[in-house]
Parts: C-alpha cells; sequence; structure tokens
C-alpha cells in the first residue's frame, strides 16, 4: 500500500530509519534532475542530492506537516545546489570571489549537451546560450529554471528559495530579460 | 486603449501565472496590437530556444546507491526527532534546565490561574470589561510580560551574537547550541501562555524566534557555514532583532512603575 507522503515524514521524524529510506527512494530522481538543472553535471549533482538528504534529515523536526514534502525537499535540494555553486566558485577562482551571485552553469551546460542539440541549435547558438545562462545570478537561474524546467508555480518557487512573490517575479524577469538580449538574433529566424 | 503590454505581464502569460482578468486583458490587447504581437512573439521564442536538454536520467540504481551514500552518515549520527528530545529534555529529573522548569512552572500557574479562576468563582469572576474582570487579567498578563521580556533579552543576545561574531561557522554555532535549545524550550512554553492569554502579537514573535533558534539548536558541525549563512539570512529577513528590540521595550513599558523612555 502506498503510504503518503506526510505520514512517511512523520514515522522519520520519530526515528524510524526505513521510513526515511522511502521517502529517499520516492523523491531522489527528482531532487537529481533539480540539482542537474543547477549545478550543470552529473557528479556535482549528486552531491547535492546527498548533502540535501543529510541536510533533510537534519530538519524533519521542522517539517511543518500542513506543508507539501516535494516543495519541502526541493527547497533544501536548491539551497545546497546555491551552496554548492558557491563553494565551487570559490574552490575555482575562475571569478571574482566577491560575487557570489554567478556560477559556471553555462559553460557546463554547454560541455553537457548532447550532440543531437549542438546539431539542432548550432554552435553559435549553443554558445549565445551558455553565455546567456552565465550571466544570470545564482537565484535568477535557480528561479528560472525552477519555473521553465520544473514547472513550478511562481508561489512554489517562492517557498522553494524563501523568496516573496514580488522578489520571485523578477528574479524571472530578469532572467528572462537577459535571454532575450543573448538570443534576440536567434528568436526571430 | 494606448498603453501596451509590458514585457512582465507577457513573461507571465507565457507561464500561465496571470490571474483570469489580467489574462483577459493581455489577450485582448494582443488582439488587436500589432507592436505587442511582435513583443509576445518573441518572448515565447526566446523562452522555446532556452528550453535545454533534459538532464541526463541516472542509472535504475541509482536511489540504492544515493541509500548507501547517506546512510553511514545517519548511522554514525543518530538523531532522534526533535519531539523525542523535547520529551526527554523536559523529563524531570536528569539534567532538566532551571530555566525551562522556570518557565513550565510560570506558564502553568498562569494558565491554571486564568482557568481555575473562571470554573472556580463564576459568581466572583467579574465579566470582561469590568474592573475585576481587568484587574485579574493585567495581572496575569504582567507577570507574562516581565518572563517574556527576560527571555527576548536572552534571544536577542543569542541572536547578535550569531550575526555579529567573527568566528568559524562551527564555532559560532557550537558555542550557541545549548543557549539556543534552552530557548526553543523555553520559548514554546511561553507561547503557549500566551495562547491562553490571547497575546497573538507575543505569539507570533515567539514563534518566529523559535524557527531561528531551531535551526541553530539542531545545526551540525559538517554544514555549519551554510547553516550559519542561513541562520544569518532568516535573522536579517524577519528583522529579528530589531522585532525584539521593540517588543522588549513595549513590555517593559508596561511593567508596573516603568519610566518613559522620553
Amino acid at each position: 500500500m502506498h503510504e503518503s507522503d506526510p505520514l512517511v515524514v512523520a514515522r522519520a521524524r520519530g526515528g524510524d530509519t526505513e521510513a526515511f529510506r522511502v521517502l529517499v527512494e520516492r523523491h531522489s530522481r527528482y531532487l537529481f534532475a533539480v540539482a542537474h538543472r543547477l549545478v550543470g553535471n552529473v557528479e556535482d549533482a549528486q552531491d547535492v542530492v546527498q548533502e540535501a538528504w543529510l541536510k533533510a534529515h537534519r530538519q524533519l523536526a521542522g517539517f511543518e506537516s500542513r506543508a507539501d514534502v516535494r516543495t519541502w525537499l526541493t527547497r533544501i535540494a536548491v539551497n545546497c545546489a546555491i551552496d554548492h555553486i558557491r563553494g565551487r566558485r570559490y574552490r575555482e577562482l575562475a571569478h571574482d570571489p566577491a560575487d557570489l551571485q554567478q556560477g559556471p552553469l553555462g559553460e557546463r551546460a554547454a560541455a553537457d549537451a548532447p550532440a543531437a542539440d549542438r546539431l539542432l541549435f548550432g554552435v553559435e547558438m549553443q554558445q549565445r546560450l551558455a553565455s546567456a545562462l552565465t550571466s544570470l545570478t545564482t537565484l535568477e537561474r535557480a528561479a528560472f529554471m525552477l519555473r521553465h524546467v520544473e514547472g513550478l508555480s511562481i508561489d512554489e518557487i517562492g517557498t522553494a528559495l524563501d523568496l516573496r512573490t514580488s522578489a520571485t517575479k523578477h528574479c524571472i524577469f530578469r532572467a528572462v530579460r537577459k535571454m532575450r538580449m543573448a538570443l534576440a538574433s536567434f528568436a526571430g529566424a | 486603449m494606448l498603453d501596451h503590454i509590458v514585457e512582465e505581464d507577457l513573461i507571465l502569460d507565457y507561464y500561465g501565472e496571470l490571474d483570469a482578468a489580467e489574462r483577459e486583458r493581455v489577450r485582448g490587447h494582443l488582439a488587436w496590437c500589432g507592436t505587442c504581437q511582435i513583443a509576445d512573439k518573441d518572448v515565447r521564442a526566446t523562452l522555446r530556444l532556452v528550453d535545454v536538454a533534459p538532464p541526463p536520467e541516472p542509472p535504475p540504481s541509482f536511489e540504492r546507491e544515493m541509500w548507501a551514500r547517506i546512510e553511514p552518515y545517519l548511522a554514525a549520527e543518530p538523531r532522534p526527532s526533535w519531539t523525542a528530545r523535547l520529551n526527554r529534555f523536559l523529563r524531570f529529573g536528569t539534567g532538566y534546565p532551571l530555566r525551562v522548569a522556570w518557565a513550565a512552572g510560570v506558564a502553568a500557574a498562569l494558565v491554571a490561574a486564568f482557568f481555575i479562576g473562571r470554573a472556580g468563582r463564576p459568581d466572583v469572576l467579574a465579566p470582561a470589561g469590568t474592573r475585576a474582570g481587568a484587574v485579574e487579567t493585567a495581572g496575569r498578563e504582567r507577570v507574562l510580560d516581565a518572563e517574556v521580556e527576560d527571555h527576548f533579552e536572552r534571544s536577542q543576545r543569542v541572536l547578535s551574537d550569531l550575526v555579529n561574531a567573527e568566528s568559524p561557522g562551527s564555532v559560532v554555532l557550537a558555542s550557541e547550541r545549548a543557549r539556543a535549545a534552552d530557548l526553543v524550550a523555553a520559548g514554546r512554553v511561553y507561547r503557549r501562555s500566551a495562547d491562553a492569554l490571547g497575546e497573538a502579537a507575543t505569539s507570533e514573535l515567539l514563534e518566529d524566534l523559535e524557527r531561528v533558534l531551531l535551526d541553530v539548536a539542531n545545526s551540525s558541525p559538517e554544514s555549519a557555514p551554510a547553516e550559519l549563512r542561513d541562520v544569518r539570512a532568516l535573522i536579517d529577513q524577519q528583522d529579528l532583532v530589531f522585532r525584539l528590540r521593540v517588543v522588549s521595550a513595549e513590555l517593559r513599558r508596561r511593567q508596573p512603575g516603568a519610566t518613559p523612555a522620553f
């Protein structure tokens, strides 16, 4: 019988490790997809998912039973991904460490993109897309990816990123504006 | 209609985030305005271009592997639920913190006085709004005010230390963890009392404060830098230090014999 997420979480909060394992089996694949959108490669995405589960385990007590489990987990995973991107930036020293907002997703996205896509969009288009993605701040990229790719509503994204609705919208607006500028010559083609 | 549709509304429309009235307005305008039709087409074309490739599908064994990665950490650091820890924490006897015992005692007395007073002396207890009723309620509130004000003062010191400390996150959180746990337990008792006495604003602040203190109490050494950053962001977003100052000042002002601040 399929036990609902809130009931599983309630058991996990009581110290039932098997219940926590059920959550891991149920949501890891989704969290991997979320993490990959944000960090841009498989290894980092796996690390983010691992960190997210450990953090979720520590925060089980803080989970409000009325909240949606997947939204709660998404918020944790996104925060872990943001921390990961920031940490990676410090480690790589590839950019100005004072600017915590940007990450190398663009370069990674271009490198990871399958050959079919490259053929479809063309090398120049890919480069421009990569450049546009790189120009997004971490929050812009997170909000945009969660809306555009994961299909979360603006309210859900606000919950996940701990932003007010207006701030969430502005992150998405700025992301789209940057995309429009970067891809202007392709959009009309 | 001369005003064109702004880009923001075109984006919200693309994502289906406009309410019915706004959607009708936008669609109605787009039906006849060539300028906005071009802008809308451009937004949609850009967003379609941005559709990135789906993320790689992890192997079928991904969930098992993920569990294998995290299970050792869970086993190495068993963490009973907060409820279980709180129950253990509140159990009378070994290591029971005096502060929580005191808070619980005060709260129990307040709540008991509230209900016993009502049940035991229905003929004496003055109806709400009369002088006698007001005096009883004021007495209970004064006790709660004094206790909560002290609680807020101590919480404020913890928050200030968290915000201003320059030591590494692991050191800062380690030094505040026990204090935060004490304050969480005491704060919950005060919150129940505030609820019983209808002090909605105090209860709300206690609840917001509890979330932050809970994060500190449950923080772990492994991810201390990130957790300290989260805690500081939460304190900042909720303007907690400032709110604590304001409410503490108000509670002090309500104490008998308090002198005006000006």
